[in-house]
């Protein structure tokens, strides 16, 4: 499996770069805390919660959380385990790059589902175990509707996205964030991603 | 975008959107940022992703 990493540089410069490996680690601006100033870790995510929308029953995704160390000491990010709590699929969970944050230090949690057993409204709880004494266990969700696939042509190149919109709900201000969507050719003919890739801004300054 | 990147059948790429600064005072509100993939899909030569948030002062 090719996996090459486009990168948006950041939304105010609009640039994308294209890299042909993973990114490097994530290290976000964060904010102070009492457990940095303590010397304890301190697990803090980019968000705590993504409505995907509407998902076709055959769609795969993945879904991306930047898990950070807001403390002092060295943050272990342990097992992290996925539930439905609202329909009933089956989700398996993963991290890159969490074994031990320094203290500012990010790295990825994934959630990967797909395809969908039935339709209608989903909602999935990731629990994530750490060394942080304040919260041992942290929970995200995942929500998303399931519609029945349309009818999809495989000639030719076929691009498809694991998802067409996130939207992570309220965040603050100068709090760090992180999104990745994959794209796949799901047709019989290569695909070329052509021209240039840009950030656009739909709604908002 | 650098260069053109090709899928064959089956492939798939990531596109990775990192936003660590965050958004600064006085940006609050409903966000919403487009990325157009353009290809040499047939059928869906240029796909919209989004991606959505609100900005609110304060701390989490």
């Amino acid at each position: 499996m090719t996996r090459l990493i486009l990168l948006v540089a950041g939304i105010a410069a609009l640039a994308i770069a294209c890299a042909p490996s993973a990114p490097a680690k994530p290290t976000p601006t964060v904010p102070l805390s009492q457990a940095k100033l303590a010397g304890t870790p301190a697990l803090a995510f980019d968000k705590r919660q993504v409505d995907l929308g509407i998902v076709a029953q055959d769609q795969q995704t993945t879904q991306t959380f930047l898990a950070i160390n807001l403390g002092g000491g060295p943050l272990k990010v342990g097992t992290v385990s996925v539930k439905a709590e609202q329909g009933c699929d089956v989700a398996e969970a993963f991290t890159k790059g969490t074994d031990d944050l320094k203290s500012e230090e990010a790295g990825l949690v994934f959630v990967k589902f797909g395809p969908h057993q039935k339709l209608g409204a989903h909602r999935l709880n990731v629990s994530v175990a750490s060394n942080d004494a304040t919260t041992p266990v942290a929970n995200l969700s995942v929500s998303f509707t399931v519609a029945e696939s349309a009818a999809r042509s495989q000639a030719g190149p076929r691009l498809r996205a694991d998802k067409d919109i996130i939207d992570i709900g309220t965040v603050p201000n100068d709090w760090p964030f992180y999104e990745e969507f994959t794209l796949r050719n799901e047709g019989d003919a290569p695909l070329n991603l052509t021209g240039k890739l840009e950030a656009r801004v739909e709604e908002g300054c | 975008m650098v260069g053109a990147t090709t899928l064959k059948p089956g492939e798939d790429t990531t596109l990775a959107l990192p936003l660590l600064m965050g958004m600064h005072q006085g940006m609050e509100g409903l966000h919403v940022f487009a990325v157009d993939i353009r290809s040499n899909d047939p059928v869906d030569p240029v796909k919209t992703l989004r991606w959505r948030f609100n900005v609110k002062e304060g701390q989490p």
